[in-house]
C-alpha cells in the first residue's frame, strides 16, 4: 500500500485559517503582509495565539481603530479560545518584552493549573528600528533569559513608518532620508548578536523563498526558548523600484550575498542556503541598480547596470562586504 | 448664468482662498499643490500648504491643503469649505467625497471626461475644469503621472499666477529633487501642452451640488484604550490603491491549476480563493479582486502556468447628465 | 471546571472566553504567608512589598533595582527563593510566585503591559524611583491610557535626574509624572505604605474607573526607615480585596451579570489577550484621539467617587480607616491658619500644633494629601473653608510657585473667594525639614493672614532660615 506524501510545509499552512485579514493598509506588494499571513496559518496549529507589534508598518497599517483591524482567525468570532486571537501594540521597542510578559503569564497559569489548554503560540514582530536600534536591549536580554517566544524582525534597512530614515542594518551607500548618499559604515551583524546572545534558533529568509520560509516559520514556533527570524523585505516605497519586483530583488539580496538564506538551531550546524559558491554568485551590481536608492552610485542604463564615474570604489565596498557577510555568516552557521 | 467671479478676482479684493485635494498616495497630488504653493509664493501673496497628516501609504488616500491670501494667512483650521476643489486621481473620488463642504466652487479633475459628465458624475455646481494628466503623463513621461498636468489647469483655471511665473517655479521644484534635465524639459513640455489642452464649463448649481458636510455630534462611547475586537478591516476595501485603468484576472478554463500555492502564500491581500486538495495543495479558481486587489502583481510572478494576468479595464458607464 | 464558552458581552472589544482561565485554581493554589494579624518591624519598602506576596491574584512581579527602591525587589526575591513558594500541583513542586529580573525599568514596564493585558484578572507590580520611573516614562504614560486598571506601580520619591545627582528622597519624580494617567496616592509611615497597597488594585480595576494606580511613599526618609506595621491574615486581605472587586459589579450592568452568576472570582470589563479576542493598543488619528482622552479623564475622576467606597469597606474589614483624600488635623474648628504639605515630615508638624498653638495663640491645622492625582480639589477647597491663610509646603523643585501651590490655589479660587496663600520650599533632595523650619512656616502663615496677602511669591527655607531673594 503506497503512503501518501505529506504536503511540504508551505502547502500545509496555505490550507490553514488565516488570522490575518484582507483590508489592511500595507503597500502594494509589501512582504510584511506576506509574513503576516504566513504566521496567521501556521499559528492555526490548536494553540491559542498570541501577537505582540512593536511600532512599525505593520502595526499601523493593520491595528488602526476602528475600521483597520486586520487581525482575527476566520470570519466569525471563534467558538474555541484555541482559534482566538489576542493582537497587542505597546511602545515602539517593547514587543520582545511585552511577548515575554505573556508567556511568563500563560507559564504560569498553567503551572498552576489555571490554563488548561496547550502552551500559546506567541509571536513578536518588530521593524529595524524597533529590534536592532532602539530596541536591541530588549531583542538581546529577552533571548538571554531564554524567553519563549518567536520574534519575527523584518529589516528593510530603513525606519519604514516614519519616512524611511536611515537604520544601521543598512548596507553602505545606501540612500536615506537622514543620511542622503549612505555611509560606508558595514550594518549591525545582527545574526551574530542574537546568537551570542543565546538564541534557540536564529533564521534569516525572505518570504520570496516560500518553502523555506514556511519551514522556518513552524521552527520558530516550535524552539523551547527564543527563536529570530530576520524578514529582509524589499521595501517599494522606501527603496524605490518598479512594481513586480518584490520577489525578485528579495531573492537576490541572498543570492549576493547580501541577506542570505540562514538557519540554524543553538549548539547544532547551521546552513546558507541559496547563496551560490563566489564564482557562480550574482555581483551586487545588478541588484543594486534595480533600486532607485542606489542611483547616485549605480544605475540601470539601456538595462545593464552601470556604475555612475567616479563611484567605482562605493560599488567595490559594498561587494566586499556581501562576500565578506557569506564568509562570516558562514562562521556563524559553524558555531 | 453668471460666470463664477475669478479666484485670481477674488485674491485681488483681499478675500482668502482655500484649496483643498483627494487623491491617492504617490499619484503627485502632495506634490501638485506644494508646486501650485511655490508659484503662488512667487508673488505678493501668502500662502501656506500642507498634506492631511496619516499613515497613508503607496495607494491610500490623501488629502492636502492650501490656503492664500493678500497679506498674512493666519488661518490655521483645516479646509472644510473650498474654493476650489481638486481630484487628483478618480479612484479616491469613488472614497471620499472630493466636493464635500461646497456648493458652487471651482473644481479642478484630473480625468480624460469632459467638465460635463465630471459635473454629472460628482454632482458638482460652478466652475468644473478638467485636465487628462495620466494621458499627458503617459504621452511626455511614459508614466500615467498628471500631477504636473492638474497642476498647469490650476494655474489657468485660478489665474492667480502668471504661466511663465508657474513654469519657473515647476523648473525650481523638479531641481531640488535631483532629477535629470531631460526629465525637467518633458515635465515642462508636459506643462505647456496641459495649459493648452485644459477645458472648463459653467455649470448650474442646483440643491444636488450642495455638499454640505456632516456637524460633528460627538465621539459616542468609545471603549477603554481603544481596545477593539478584531476583522474589521474586511470593511476596508482596498482595490482603490491600484493604478486606474487595469486590473488582475484569473483565467483557467482548462483546470490546468496543480496546486503549487505560491499564488496563495505570496499574495499579500491572502484573497487568493481555492478548494484544498489534501494531495495536491490549493486548487485555485478565482480571487477577491473586486474588493481588495492592489495591483502587486505577485501573483503574476509567482504562477508558473501564467494563469494570473493584467487586463485592461471597460470604463465605468455614466450617469445620466 | 466551567465550560469554555465565548461571550461576546463585551461587543465593541471583541468576544471573552471564559473559563479559559480558571481563577479558582489560582486561588486554590495560594500559599498563605500570613496565618494571623502579626505586628513586625518592617521599612517602607517592605510594607510595599508583602501585599505582592499575600494577594493570590500576583504571582508575578518584575523589577529593576534603582535606589532607594532596591529592598522592595530583593525582600521578595529573597522571599520567594528557591522552594520557598511552592505547593504540591499535579506530581510536582510548582511556585506560586515568580519575580522577574529585568535589564532595565522601561522592560519592567512593558513586562508589566504583557503580564497585565495576557489576565486582566491577575494583579502585577513594579516598584522604581526618578530616573527608572523616567526612563520608563513612555511605557508608563501608554499604562496610564490603556485601561489596565490592574498594574500597579509603587514609586518610591527621590530627587529626580542630575546636575547634581541625588539618591535621597523628595517628590520631583512622582509630580513630574501626575499626568502620566496613574491614579496617584503619597503615603507617609508603614501602615499608611501597607494599607494603601491593599486597597488600590480595587480602586483601579472598577469597571469606571479602569486606570493603573501608583502608591508613593518618600525614599529614605520613609524606604530606610523601619516602623511598627500591623499584617492582616492572607485570608482576610484577599477577602476584602474580592469584596472591593464586588463593588464594581452590578446586575444592571451586563457585563458583570456573568461574574456575579458564575461565582468564579473574575471580573466583568474587557477581555485580556489570553482569553479574548481581541486588539489593544490600536492607533487613530486626530480624528479619534481627543475622543478616547475625553473617557480616560472621566474614569480618573471616578476615582474620586470609588476611593472613599473602598476606603469605608477597608474600615469595615480592618477597623481603621483607609485611604482618605488627606489627613486632617485640626481643621475642626476652623483654625486661623492650615498648612498644606505631604510626606514623612509631616508628622513633625503634627507633633507641633499644640506646641505652635501655645506659643503665637493662634489656632493652626495640618493638612496632608494623600491622593494626588486626580486631585481632590472639592474636597480640600470645602476642608479649608474659613481658613485665613493657607501655607503650601513644597518638597519638590519647580520654576515657579510649586506643583502643590498651584493645585491648592486653583482648588481655593475654585470655591469662590480664596484666602492669601503661602508658598514654601524645603525638604528638596531629602533636606531635613526641621522644627525651626515649621515654626517659620506657621508664623509666616499667620503674618499672611493677618496682612490679607502673601510676603512674596515663595519662600526657600532651611532649617528656620529664608534661603534666596526671589
Amino acid at each position: 500500500m503506497s503512503v501518501a506524501k505529506p504536503l511540504p510545509v508551505f502547502k500545509d499552512f496555505a490550507m490553514r485559517e488565516d488570522a490575518f485579514c484582507e483590508g489592511h493598509t500595507l503597500c502594494p506588494g509589501c512582504e510584511e503582509a506576506v509574513t503576516f499571513h504566513t504566521l496567521g496559518r501556521a499559528t492555526d496549529n490548536g494553540r491559542k495565539t498570541v501577537m505582540v507589534m512593536g511600532t512599525s508598518c505593520g502595526e499601523v497599517s493593520t491595528l488602526m481603530y476602528p475600521n483597520v483591524i486586520a487581525w482575527g482567525r476566520g470570519t466569525e468570532e471563534p467558538d474555541r479560545v484555541e482559534k482566538s486571537v489576542g493582537v497587542i501594540h505597546h511602545v515602539f521597542e517593547s514587543a520582545p518584552t511585552v511577548a515575554e510578559g505573556v508567556r511568563d503569564t500563560a507559564t504560569v497559569l498553567q503551572d498552576l493549573g489555571a490554563w488548561k489548554g496547550e502552551a500559546p503560540n506567541v509571536v513578536a514582530w518588530s521593524g529595524d528600528g524597533g529590534a536592532l536600534s532602539i530596541g536591541l536591549r530588549s531583542v538581546l536580554h529577552t533571548i538571554h533569559r531564554r524567553a519563549r517566544i518567536a520574534l519575527f524582525v523584518n529589516i528593510n534597512e530603513v525606519f519604514a513608518n516614519t519616512g524611511f530614515q536611515y537604520s544601521p542594518t543598512a548596507i553602505p551607500y545606501a540612500d536615506s532620508s537622514t543620511l542622503p548618499n549612505g555611509a560606508a559604515a558595514e550594518p549591525l551583524d545582527h545574526i551574530g548578536l542574537c546568537l551570542t546572545a543565546g538564541a534557540g534558533f536564529v533564521a534569516q529568509v525572505a518570504p520570496a523563498f516560500a518553502p523555506l520560509f514556511a519551514e522556518v516559520v513552524k521552527e520558530a514556533l516550535a524552539c523551547p526558548t527564543t527563536a529570530v527570524v530576520f524578514v529582509p523585505s524589499p521595501c517599494i516605497a522606501g527603496w524605490k523600484f518598479r512594481e513586480g519586483l518584490t520577489a525578485e530583488l528579495g531573492q537576490l539580496a541572498c543570492r549576493t550575498g547580501l541577506f542570505p538564506c540562514f538557519r540554524k538551531r543553538a549548539g547544532e550546524p547551521g546552513e546558507l542556503k541559496n547563496v551560490p559558491d563566489k564564482a557562480k554568485r550574482p555581483t551586487v551590481d545588478h541588484y543594486l541598480a534595480l533600486q532607485q536608492r542606489f542611483e547616485h552610485v549605480i544605475r540601470m542604463k539601456d538595462g545593464k547596470p552601470t556604475v555612475v564615474p567616479g563611484h567605482e570604489s562605493q560599488v567595490a565596498t559594498i561587494q566586499a562586504y556581501a562576500d565578506r557577510n557569506v564568509e562570516r555568516l558562514t562562521k556563524w552557521a559553524a558555531w | 448664468m453668471a460666470p463664477t467671479v475669478s479666484i485670481r478676482d477674488r485674491l485681488q479684493r483681499g478675500e482668502s482662498i482655500d484649496i483643498r485635494g483627494d487623491g491617492k498616495a504617490g499619484g503627485g497630488l502632495v506634490l501638485a499643490i506644494q508646486t501650485f504653493a511655490v508659484a503662488l509664493s512667487q508673488t505678493d501673496l501668502d500662502v501656506q500648504d500642507w498634506p492631511l497628516f496619516s499613515s497613508a501609504r503607496k495607494g491610500a488616500n490623501v488629502r492636502a491643503y492650501l490656503r492664500v491670501a493678500k497679506g498674512e494667512v493666519q488661518t490655521a483650521c483645516l479646509v472644510t469649505h473650498p474654493d476650489v476643489a481638486v481630484l487628483m486621481n478618480e479612484a479616491a473620488g469613488d472614497e471620499v467625497d472630493f466636493a464635500e463642504g461646497t456648493h458652487a466652487a471651482t473644481y479642478v479633475v484630473n480625468t480624460p471626461r469632459s467638465p460635463e459628465e465630471v459635473a454629472a458624475r460628482y454632482r458638482l455646481g460652478g466652475r468644473v475644469a478638467v485636465i487628462a494628466g495620466d494621458d499627458l503623463g503617459n504621452q511626455f513621461l511614459n508614466r500615467p503621472l498628471g500631477n504636473v498636468a492638474l497642476f498647469a489647469a490650476l494655474v489657468r483655471v485660478t489665474e492667480a499666477v502668471e504661466p511663465d511665473v508657474a513654469r519657473r517655479a515647476l523648473a525650481q521644484m523638479l531641481k531640488k529633487r535631483r532629477l535629470p534635465e531631460r526629465i525637467i524639459d518633458a515635465n515642462l513640455a508636459l506643462f505647456d501642452a496641459a495649459l493648452e489642452r485644459m477645458r472648463w464649463a459653467e455649470v448650474p448649481a442646483t440643491p444636488q451640488s450642495d455638499h454640505r458636510p456632516k456637524a460633528f455630534q460627538g465621539y459616542g462611547e468609545l471603549p477603554v484604550g481603544a481596545q477593539s475586537s478584531l476583522r474589521t478591516s474586511r470593511r476596508n476595501h482596498t482595490a482603490g490603491y491600484g493604478r486606474p485603468g487595469v486590473k488582475i484576472v484569473f483565467e483557467d478554463a482548462a483546470h490546468r491549476c496543480n496546486g503549487c500555492s505560491l499564488c496563495v502564500v505570496q499574495c499579500p491581500e491572502g484573497i487568493i480563493q481555492f478548494e484544498p486538495d489534501p494531495a495536491k495543495g490549493t486548487l485555485v479558481h478565482g480571487a477577491n479582486f473586486d474588493a481588495y486587489c492592489k495591483l502587486c502583481r505577485e501573483c503574476i510572478a509567482a504562477c508558473p502556468l501564467d494563469l494570473f494576468s493584467e487586463v485592461p479595464v471597460v470604463a465605468r458607464p455614466e450617469h445620466a447628465a | 471546571m466551567s465550560l469554555v464558552q465565548p461571550r461576546n458581552l463585551n461587543g465593541p472589544y471583541g468576544a471573552r472566553y471564559d473559563g479559559a482561565i480558571d481563577l479558582g485554581a489560582l486561588q486554590a493554589r495560594h500559599r498563605t504567608v500570613y496565618p494571623e494579624r502579626t505586628r513586625i518591624s518592617v521599612d517602607g519598602n517592605v510594607a510595599a512589598a508583602i501585599p505582592f506576596l499575600q494577594w493570590w491574584r500576583s504571582p508575578i512581579v518584575a523589577g529593576f533595582p534603582i535606589t532607594p527602591a532596591t529592598k522592595w525587589l530583593e525582600y521578595l526575591a529573597a522571599e520567594t527563593a528557591g522552594d520557598k513558594t511552592a505547593v504540591q500541583w499535579e506530581g510536582r513542586r510548582v511556585a506560586t510566585k515568580r519575580v522577574k529580573l529585568l535589564e532595565s525599568e522601561h522592560a519592567a514596564a512593558d513586562y508589566m503591559a504583557g503580564v497585565a493585558s495576557s489576565c486582566r484578572d491577575l494583579i502585577v507590580g513594579t516598584a522604581t524611583s526618578s530616573v527608572g520611573l523616567d526612563h520608563m516614562t513612555e511605557s508608563v504614560r501608554s499604562l496610564g491610557a490603556s485601561g489596565l486598571g490592574n498594574v500597579v506601580l509603587v514609586n518610591v520619591c527621590r530627587a529626580t535626574a542630575n546636575y547634581p545627582l541625588c539618591i535621597e528622597g523628595d517628590p520631583s519624580d512622582a509630580l513630574a509624572h501626575r499626568d502620566d494617567g496613574f491614579i496617584q496616592v503619597m503615603c507617609r509611615g508603614k501602615q499608611q505604605i501597607y494599607d494603601t497597597l491593599l486597597q488600590l488594585p480595587a480602586v483601579g480595576l472598577h469597571p469606571q474607573v479602569l486606570t493603573p494606580t501608583m502608591p508613593a511613599y518618600y525614599g529614605i526618609k520613609d524606604s530606610h526607615r523601619s516602623g511598627q506595621l500591623w499584617i492582616e491574615p492572607d485570608g482576610a486581605v484577599n477577602a476584602f480585596l474580592e469584596e472591593a472587586l464586588a463593588l464594581g459589579a452590578t446586575r444592571s450592568d451586563p457585563r458583570d451579570q456573568d461574574f456575579l452568576d458564575m461565582g468564579v472570582p473574575g471580573m466583568g470589563g474587557p477581555p485580556g489577550l489570553l482569553d479574548g479576542d481581541t486588539a489593544m493598543g490600536n492607533c487613530v488619528t486626530s480624528a479619534w484621539f481627543q475622543g478616547f482622552k475625553v473617557g480616560q479623564k472621566a474614569r480618573i475622576q471616578k476615582a474620586l467617587e470609588v476611593l472613599p467606597r473602598v476606603a469605608q469597606l477597608f474600615e469595615a474589614h480592618f477597623g481603621r480607616p483607609g485611604i482618605p483624600f488627606f489627613e486632617t488635623h485640626r481643621l475642626d474648628p476652623t483654625p486661623d491658619v492650615a498648612l498644606v504639605c505631604m510626606g514623612p515630615d509631616a508628622g513633625t508638624a503634627q507633633q507641633m500644633l499644640p506646641s505652635i498653638e501655645a506659643q503665637t495663640g493662634a489656632r493652626v491645622g495640618l493638612v496632608v494629601l494623600r491622593l494626588l492625582s486626580p486631585f481632590p480639589s472639592q474636597a480640600l477647597a470645602h476642608a479649608l473653608r474659613g481658613v485665613g491663610a493657607v501655607g503650601v509646603v513644597n518638597n519638590a523643585h519647580h520654576s515657579g510657585r510649586g506643583h502643590l501651590a498651584l493645585d491648592v490655589v486653583d482648588a481655593l479660587a475654585e470655591q469662590g473667594s480664596a484666602p492669601p496663600v503661602e508658598s514654601f520650599f524645603c525638604g528638596l533632595g531629602g533636606a531635613d525639614v526641621s522644627q525651626a523650619t515649621w515654626q517659620l512656616m506657621f508664623k509666616t502663615t499667620l503674618e499672611a493672614a493677618r496682612r490679607g496677602r502673601p510676603s512674596r511669591r515663595w519662600h526657600m527655607l532651611h532649617d528656620g532660615l529664608e534661603l534666596a531673594e526671589e
